[in-house]
């Protein structure tokens, strides 16, 4: 089958047909700046830069959903806190918006149309749209409510306030709730959809119950919002995840992306029938520091696990990518989607599978027309066989890490229709984090 | 009579221990000025009190029955009760308490989970030189050599400041003064793999597990 478009192949997905592959989304942020050769900085504060990059990274990769997003920031900023740009790195929070929970009462929410940042996030949204928004859907990173609040609070403020005051929290949540809101009005006004990432809100940081108090409420407000104007959501959440599926679900998400702290096989176990998958290459170990052969021995695995997930499955990365992630690393994400094929072709998987997994001394082969064929140097191979037996070891064991890339920079999202089958376009998103924390694309909390 | 009064004291030490899981800080206080009041071995009380309790923090860190708010009431309630016992102290033990240099890499702003890891250090006797946030790769190594530091631990949570924690071991190797110091990572996107690439000594996937890594490569301190 020739290549689709995302939207033409998210619309044969949805409807039950066949095509060329499984979605594949590679949470790209900031590494479209390398992609046009600007700085990071610069897509921060330049509307048509950001869109240009963006598109020009989705033009480079042909993965299946844009989204816009700098990093974890806007909002909170437009609210008074303080964001710190370094010139050729991801932005960071520098001060939150008060210093104290007694300020609480002289925040606002913010003005989409005027504060901050975000008025140039929406204007890169519609020039996205504009020029590639009949093939592939374009959404816009939302921060959720906790995790904005932590932001205007400071994150370690916040979670002595979720058990100390949960009066004084509930009302900062509510506060990053309005700003939130206003936000995906704006979005979805200018054309596009949503896509929420809530690192803070990872149970790395915080437990189901403080989620289910202070994360659901506002998330499912959000999603309901959303839903009411006929868009699809995705929810990213870093870092560890599997205590709070129920209750991600119960946010009335489309669909939930989610790192690599979680089992993607356990989740589809869990939650499969009830919303899509999204994830969970490592951005980091796999996608970062890994080779275009451990990559596609990770996106096979991801798929083995959850290719047949009720719902569907979309691969991507566990977080958003490094900036720094080599292009032939993202080249190899889409080559493996593209070989492995829909309905999936499992004895590809297989194939593949023992490459990375067994010794290669055969060269894999890249069996889709035109694949460009890639020699494997001993060293990557070496290297993809070391990846291959720590995964093993490791699989079965949790991940605690404090944070996202956990609280770190994570990301992501991705709709489709509730029914399962329904007919809008998914509109993934992707996240950022952290880590962290968790972390860990480069945003985690 | 000294029997009763062992036992009272043995009761003061497992009501801290309590104070600090149950997060009590108002509790901590009051048992700790009670310690001093009955004249009670203060370093046996945070000892088998405090740095008790926090253990048993850790644990239900581990099980995922405390989680990040948990354990930070948590750490105030011991902080809170340590900051009574401190002055009493008798035997002055400090100096042989290993030195572990602590902070977040340049770049980033997240400290969160190095704070944690600061928390267990700190309550299982280990000295700790929290440089913060934001931290310039030299700047640990010069700390760990002004203070004479064991260990110099690296917390990141944002995968673009990861080469900073390399720089770390580079400056070091460059200055020679590689074995002198044990170096530990840890943070969101940091694997066992990036440890070992950069020439780490460890890498901890989280805060109790930090201690044990510390424990494991330093000679365990003598006491809490």
């Amino acid at each position: 089958m020739a290549e689709l478009t995302p939207n033409e192949r998210a619309r044969r997905l949805a409807a039950g047909a066949d095509a060329d592959r499984l979605p594949c989304v590679p949470i790209v942020g900031n590494t479209a700046a390398r992609v046009i050769g600007c700085r990071v900085r610069e897509l921060r504060y330049d509307a048509a830069l950001l869109a240009n990059a963006q598109v020009a990274a989705y033009r480079a990769f042909g993965y299946d959903n844009i989204r816009i997003f700098t990093d974890l920031y806007p909002s909170a900023e437009a609210m008074g806190a303080k964001v710190y740009a370094p010139d050729d790195e991801t932005a960071y929070l520098a001060l939150p918006a008060i210093q104290e929970p007694g300020q609480i009462d002289t925040l606002r929410p913010a003005d989409p149309q005027r504060d901050g940042i975000l008025p140039l996030q929406l204007e890169a949204l519609r020039r996205a749209l504009d020029v590639v928004g009949d093939e592939v859907p374009v959404t816009a990173a939302l921060t959720g409510p906790f995790t904005v609040a932590s932001f205007l609070v400071g994150a370690e403020t916040l979670t002595r306030l979720v058990l100390r005051s949960p009066s004084a929290a509930a009302r900062l949540c509510d506060l990053a709730l309005e700003t939130t809101l206003r936000l995906a009005e704006a979005i979805m006004d200018s054309g596009g959809t949503p896509s929420l990432t809530d690192a803070m809100s990872s149970a790395t940081v915080i437990s189901p119950r403080t989620f289910e108090q202070f994360s659901l409420p506002g998330l499912r407000t959000l999603v309901e919002y959303i839903h009411g104007r006929g868009k699809k959501v995705t929810l990213h959440i870093c870092g560890k995840t599997q205590p709070i599926w129920p209750l991600m679900v119960a946010t009335g998400a489309d669909c939930l992306s989610l790192d690599n702290d979680a089992s993607l096989a356990a989740a589809k176990t869990a939650v499969g029938d009830q919303v899509k998958l999204m994830g969970n290459v490592h951005p980091a170990a796999v996608m970062l520091q890994g080779t275009p052969l451990t990559v596609r021995a990770a996106v096979r695995e991801v798929v083995a696990a959850a290719g047949d997930s009720p719902k569907g499955l979309i691969v991507a990365s566990g977080c958003s990518l490094p900036t720094e992630t080599p292009f032939e690393n993202i080249r190899a994400m889409l080559d493996a989607v593209r070989e492995i094929g829909f309905p999936v072709n499992r004895e590809n998987l297989q194939e593949t599978h023992a490459l990375a997994r067994k010794i290669p001394n055969s060269e894999p082969t890249l069996n889709y027309p035109g694949a460009p064929r890639h020699p494997f140097t001993e060293g990557e191979l070496a290297h993809a066989r070391k990846l291959a037996v720590r995964e093993e070891s490791t699989r079965t064991h949790t991940n605690p890490s404090p944070t996202c890339s956990r609280v770190s920079d994570s990301p992501s999202v991705k709709g489709r229709p509730r029914s399962g089958r329904g007919s809008s376009a998914f509109d993934a998103a992707a996240h950022e984090t952290p880590n962290h924390p968790g972390a860990a694309g480069e945003g985690a909390v | 009579m000294s029997n009763s009064i062992n036992n009272e004291e043995t009761q003061l030490h497992a009501a801290l221990a309590d104070d600090v899981v149950a997060m009590d800080e108002t509790n901590s206080v009051g048992h700790a000025n009670e310690i001093v009041a009955r004249q009670f071995d203060a370093y046996t009380a945070i000892d088998q009190g405090l740095v008790e309790g926090m253990n048993r923090v850790g644990k239900l860190f581990e099980q995922e029955e405390y989680f990040i708010p948990e354990l930070l009431l948590s750490s105030d309630a011991m902080y809170a009760a340590l900051d009574v016992l401190k002055p009493h102290i008798r035997r002055a033990d400090g100096d042989q308490k290993p030195k572990v240099v602590f902070g977040v890499v340049e770049g980033d702003t997240h400290d969160i989970g190095k704070n944690l890891v600061k928390i267990m250090a700190d309550s299982s006797g280990y000295e700790v030189i929290d440089l913060g946030r934001d931290v310039p790769p030299q700047k640990f190594v010069d700390e760990a050599v002004a203070v004479g530091a064991s260990c110099i631990a690296i917390s990141t949570l944002m995968t673009t400041t990861m080469d900073a924690m390399a720089e770390v071991v580079t400056i070091l190797q460059k200055l020679k003064l590689r074995e002198k110091f044990k170096v530990i990572v840890g943070g969101g996107p940091i694997s066992p793999a990036f440890a070992e690439k950069i020439g780490a000594d460890g890498y901890a996937p989280s805060a109790p597990t930090a201690v044990k890594l510390l424990n494991k490569l330093l000679a365990p301190p003598a006491s809490a």
